[in-house]
Formats: structure tokens, sequence, C-alpha cells
């Protein structure tokens, strides 16, 4: 009798999930496919920032990009040459600075921006969107998902986000950044999808702009990036000083 | 010979000159923002090559205003005729150059400085660093040669800095020169609370000419550090041993126990510390103990981005308030003869900081009033002590690609018989232009 009752409770689940698809949707596994999509776990990558006033005059930086697993990263800048050598280092929540003349790294946070304009240093070095965020609910709409995503601990920039994923290639398209009163912190948009090595198909572009900052914008361009293995320590502040080797 | 008003006139012009194109600044500037534009970028350009240079050329200028009636005045210039004032042209050169093939690297960095006073011209060299460095596997290397080294957490102070020269409070980015060692250096990540646990293991020789600086007794130093990330902390223990100079021993600390709030400190105990000091009759007693120097400091980032630096030291080597004033009555009532015998004696008391208990605080503002890559900041540093200070507010300005000026004012003001009243100058006013390359 028990079995039978069961066997008729899945049927009308599964039924269930055919009549209504949204149903189905997991919005946990989409953000896990949304962030594969942006890049594999561990790679290398090149990133040009750009900062424009609303005059036009911009400030343009490089860096050069490396992360590792879920919560591993270092992002060393090329370009200036008064930014030359800079490095920031993330391990979990905790983020450093190194400034080759200051010679020691120091401890900052993810709301602090190392370069100015609309990106903060948890723009620059940013972790796999599902190791911060959990999507507390999700609709389709089109050809987009929208996806509400809650930030997982109180270290985390924003709050909450609003993500717009492309249904087909399972990219963002635009994601609406909020602080914990509800305030937009920042728009970021992203577009120009080119392939990368290694068959990665993803945005080359990614713009923001802030209702706090009217009239500034910040674009972050992609190059060269490439699925690579790195060893733990390199993530640490005794190797932060010699990334630079690594390229 | 020219008057002192034209001399701060000429150092205001200097930099008038250096700011007034700012309305026009910027890499790339265009007439106005264009919103549908299509951007590239093509990486290639910044490829490595073996080979890799840069640095940077600054002028600076500066202008000193003496306080006649100080101790320090008085004792620097009692055999010689001195204006009111000082002012200083110069111009410094700080280019490095790396060579890397694999996982062998070589780096060298020099400062050539000049500069004009009083129709004096004065230059020197330096080699900051030079150095040979092998990365065997990620978790080892080693170096030799000329190399820089910064331990410690504080700001403005470093009591764990046992390998460092001491770094100016005032001024405490200032570039500084290595000492000439070999260092090894392990580190491991690890999984769960201890995150990554490093060594470092330097040999210092002090012999002839290498290091000379370091101590006078010519010995084969080392010094060993740990550190460890250890539940979201850095920890550092370092020890150095009994050679050159004596043995001293130390731990620092760093963590965000906020977001926006970070907490730090340094403990150091150095054994055998010695103490010149000077006697009622003019004789120099060496006294002798442990001493323990500490800091503890926050740098904390307001919402609206003004940053807050504040450190309490403690220089357990320093001089005592009464050790402090008997040398000030000393100077005071000197005859002639008696003012070169004590010029002779006091360098530790013209050092920086020399007394036992300071605050700093540093407040800097990002962009204030919506004013681009403007960043005003003041500093001061309080003998807790005495009650003498400085203030120093400045302005940075970082808005032309790869320029940086910098404009700041040194204020000193304390009663007769403090350690900031009785210091040479008054007041300095001095301005920099980088251009990196």
């Amino acid at each position: 009798m028990k079995t039978k009752s069961l066997k008729t409770a899945i049927l009308i689940l599964l039924l269930g999930m055919w009549a209504f698809p949204a149903l189905a949707l997991d919005g946990n596994e989409i953000l896990l496919k949304v962030d594969r999509n942006l890049n594999p776990e561990s790679y290398e990558m090149y990133r040009k920032l750009i900062n424009i006033e609303p005059d036009g005059t911009r400030k343009e930086f490089v860096l050069y990009t490396v992360k590792k697993g879920r919560d591993k990263m270092i992002a060393l800048f090329l370009s200036p040459a008064s930014e030359k050598g800079r490095a920031t280092l993330r391990q979990e929540d905790n983020m450093w600075l190194y400034i080759p003349n200051v010679g020691k790294p120091i401890r900052i946070t993810s709301l602090q921006s190392v370069v100015g304009g609309v990106f903060n240093n948890s723009d620059l070095l940013r972790l796999d969107y599902s190791v911060e965020y959990e999507v507390t609910s999700i609709r389709e709409e089109g050809d987009l998902y929208h996806l509400d995503l809650k930030a997982k601990t109180g270290a985390v920039a924003y709050d909450r986000l609003e993500m717009s994923v492309s249904t087909e290639a399972l990219i963002p398209v635009t994601i609406k950044c909020f602080a914990s009163t509800g305030l937009l912190i920042k728009t970021l948009h992203y577009s120009q999808i080119k392939e990368f090595a290694d068959g990665i198909l993803r945005p080359s572009v990614l713009e923001t702009d802030s209702p706090l900052q009217k009239g500034y914008r910040s674009v972050m361009l992609f190059s060269d990036i490439k699925a690579r293995e790195f060893a733990d320590e390199v993530f640490t502040l005794n190797y932060l000083p010699k990334v630079d080797e690594l390229r | 010979m020219i008057r002192f008003r034209s001399r701060v006139g000429i150092v205001l012009f200097f930099f008038l000159f250096l700011i007034h194109p700012l309305p026009a600044s910027g890499e790339d500037s265009q007439g106005g923002a264009d919103w549908s534009e299509e951007f590239t970028f093509d990486a290639g350009e910044f490829k490595k090559s073996p080979f890799e240079w840069g640095g940077f050329l600054q002028l600076n200028a500066s202008h000193t205003r003496f306080h006649k009636g100080s101790s320090f005045y008085r004792l620097n210039f009692f055999d010689q005729d001195q204006d009111a004032g000082k002012s200083l042209a110069g111009i410094s050169l700080q280019p490095d150059l790396t060579w890397q093939e694999g996982s062998f690297k070589a780096f060298a960095s020099a400062s050539l400085e000049g500069s004009a006073s009083e129709g004096e011209w004065e230059d020197d060299f330096t080699l900051l660093e030079g150095y040979a460095s092998w990365q065997a596997t990620p978790k080892f290397s080693l170096s030799a040669g000329k190399t820089l080294l910064r331990w410690g957490k504080g700001y403005a102070f470093s009591p764990v800095a046992f390998v460092s020269r001491d770094k100016n409070p005032s001024d405490p980015d200032l570039a500084l020169e290595g000492f000439w060692i070999v260092a090894a250096d392990l580190v491991y990540s690890l999984p769960g609370t201890l995150k990554t646990l490093a060594f470092t293991g330097i040999l210092l020789p002090v012999d002839g000419d290498v290091n000379e600086d370091f101590g006078q007794e010519e010995d084969l130093n080392w010094a060993g550090k740990i550190y460890l990330l250890w539940h979201d902390t850095d920890i550092d223990l370092m020890a150095l041993s009994k050679g050159s100079r004596t043995s001293r021993y130390g731990a620092d600390f760093s963590l965000n126990i906020l977001s926006n709030l970070e907490v730090h400190g340094e403990w150091s105990l150095v054994s055998d510390s010695t103490r010149k000091v000077i006697a009622p009759d003019y004789s120099a007693t060496v006294k002798t103990s442990d001493a323990q120097n500490y800091l503890l400091g926050i740098r904390y980032l307001t919402p609206a981005e003004t940053t807050f630096i504040i450190e309490y030291y403690r220089n357990g080597q320093g001089y005592t308030e009464e050790e402090t004033e008997t040398f000030f009555v000393l100077v005071e009532d000197a005859t002639q003869t008696q003012l070169g015998e004590l010029r002779d004696l006091s360098a530790p008391y013209q050092k920086p900081n020399f007394m036992r208990d300071y605050l700093y605080i540093r407040a800097s503002q990002k962009e204030p009033f919506g004013w681009l890559y403007l960043t005003p900041a003041i500093t001061s540093i309080l003998n807790i002590d005495d009650g003498s200070y400085n203030v120093i507010p400045e302005i940075l300005y970082t808005g032309v690609t790869n320029l940086e000026l910098r404009f700041r004012l040194n204020l000193l003001a304390g009663e007769e018989g403090t350690e900031y009243g009785e210091k040479l100058n008054r007041w300095k006013v001095e301005g920099r232009a980088r251009y990196f390359f």
C-alpha cells in the first residue's frame, strides 16, 4: 500500500515538472553554469580597465590576473607605469594590496577601490558568483532568466544581486548590485561575446555605471583568458611580490 | 642672498606652474563621453620580455624655517652663521631593471640624487637593491644580494623591522636602502583554519664595507621569521641573533575585525639595549637594559572614503622625560666648548621620535567635493610624554597619467624643553613632482 502511494507521488511530481517547467528550474544550478561559462575555475587572463569621466577624460589600467579554485585570486598591475608592480591578493574574504615602494602587503577591504572609478576591489577580485551568493528566486521571461541572489555572508561587497541571464548561452547580461538597505550601488552590463582559448565563449566587455556616481562609468575588457593550474602557494603574501614571474 | 619671502615664492610658483595645466589632464582626453563606443583590447603588447625597466624622475623643492631659539638650532649652528631659513631644490632619478629567465631573476634599483642649497651642489648615488633569486618551486626560493625587507605591520613605526633601516615616520613610504643578505623562503598552503605557514631565513654578514652600518661588530648575523595566516589573521614571529646587534625577538599581527576596520600590532624585546645618556656634568653614560617596544594601530575606512590610521607607539629604547629635560638644560647652559662636545655625543637625541610614547594620526580623504584625483591628508605625531607635536597637511594629485604631484607643510609645536618645541625647524614647506616611466 505504502509503495503504491510513493509511486503515485513520484508520478504526480514528474507530471508537474513536465507541465510547469519553471518549477523545475534550479537557480543555484544555473548560477554554477553561469560561473563556468564566464571562466574556468582556475585560469589566467589579462584585463584593461577604463575609467571614463563625464567630460570624457579617461584613466586606463592593465592587469594580469590569476585565479585558483573557489576563493583564491591575484591581480597584478602592468600599466600605467605609476601603478606597475602593484598586486592585490584575495583569499576568501581576506584582501591585501602590495605596493613595490612600500614593500609590504597591507590589508584592504572589498568596498575600497585601488583604481578609482566605479569598479571597487571586489569587482577586480571577483570570485565565482556561486561562492558568494545563494539564489533566492528565479523566473523565466522571454529569453532571459531573472535570478535574485542574496549574499551568503556580511563580508560580501553587495548584499543582493538581480542577475539577468541569457537562457540560451547561460551568460549574464545585466547585474544590479544592491546594498543591504536596498540602495542600488551599481549596474554591470556584459556584452560583446567572443571566443577565447579552450573554447571559452563569453562576453569580452563588462561596463558599469552607478547612480551614486552619475555621469561616470568604468569598462573592463577581457583578453587571453586561459585555463591554467597554479600551486596553492602562489596565493600567499610571500609570493605576492613575485607574481610577475608567472607570466 | 635671496630673501626668505622670495624663496617661499619660488617654491609656490614651482607648484602652481605644475598644477596649472590640470584641467587638460588625463590620458587620451576626449571632448566628451561617447556612450556607444566600441572597446577593444589586445593583451599582446603587454607580453613579458626578459628585460623590463621602470622607475621615476623626481623634482623637489623645499623651504625650511629654523627655530632660532631652540636647543637643536643652538647645538647645530653655534659655530657658524646661519640664515633664518634654508631653501633647497633637488632632482632625483630612481630607475629599476629586472631580468628574468624561467625561475631565475635579477633585480636592481638605484637612487641618483642631486640638490642645490645656498649656492652649493650635492649629489649622491645609492644602490637601493641589487639581488639575484631562484624560485625553485612555488614553495621554495633562494635569493642573494642587496635586499629590502620590510617586516612589521605598523604604518609609521615598525619595532620588529630587525633587518631594515629606520623609516621616517613623517614620510614612511619613502624608498629605503636594503642590506646585503642571503635569504631562503619556504611557504606552505594548508587546509583548515591555518591557511598559510611560511618561514624566511636570513643570513646578514657584517664584514669590512659590507653592511657596515648594520652594526659595529663584524659577524655573520642570522634572522628568521615565521608567518601564519591563522583564523584570517596575519601573524609573524621573528628573531635576530646576537652578533653585530644584540639579540631581539618580536611578533606582529593584522586582521580585519570589520570589513572596513583593520587592527594591527607589533611587539619586540631587545636584549641588552644600550642608551647613551648625557649626565649633568656633560659626560656620557651608557645604560644597558632589556627593552620592550610595541605598537597598536587601526586603519578605518568610512563610507565617505576617509581613511584614518591611528597608531600608539611605545619606544622602550627611548629617553625618559627627565633625561630629555636634562639634555635640553645642558645645551642651554653650555659654553662654546661644551656645545662642541655635546654635538659629538648627541646623535641619539637627534633621531626622530627619540622619546618613549607617541601617537600617530593620519586622515586622508579621497576626492573630496568631487575634486577628481585629489587626495588631501593631514598627519600628526604627538609626543604623549611632553605634549609636543607636529602637523603635516598635504595634497596629492594624480590626475595626469604617470605624474604624481605632492605638496606638504610640516608644522612643529611645543613648549620650551619639549621634543618638537626644541627641534631645529619651526616649519617646512615642500613639494615634489614625480614622473613614472
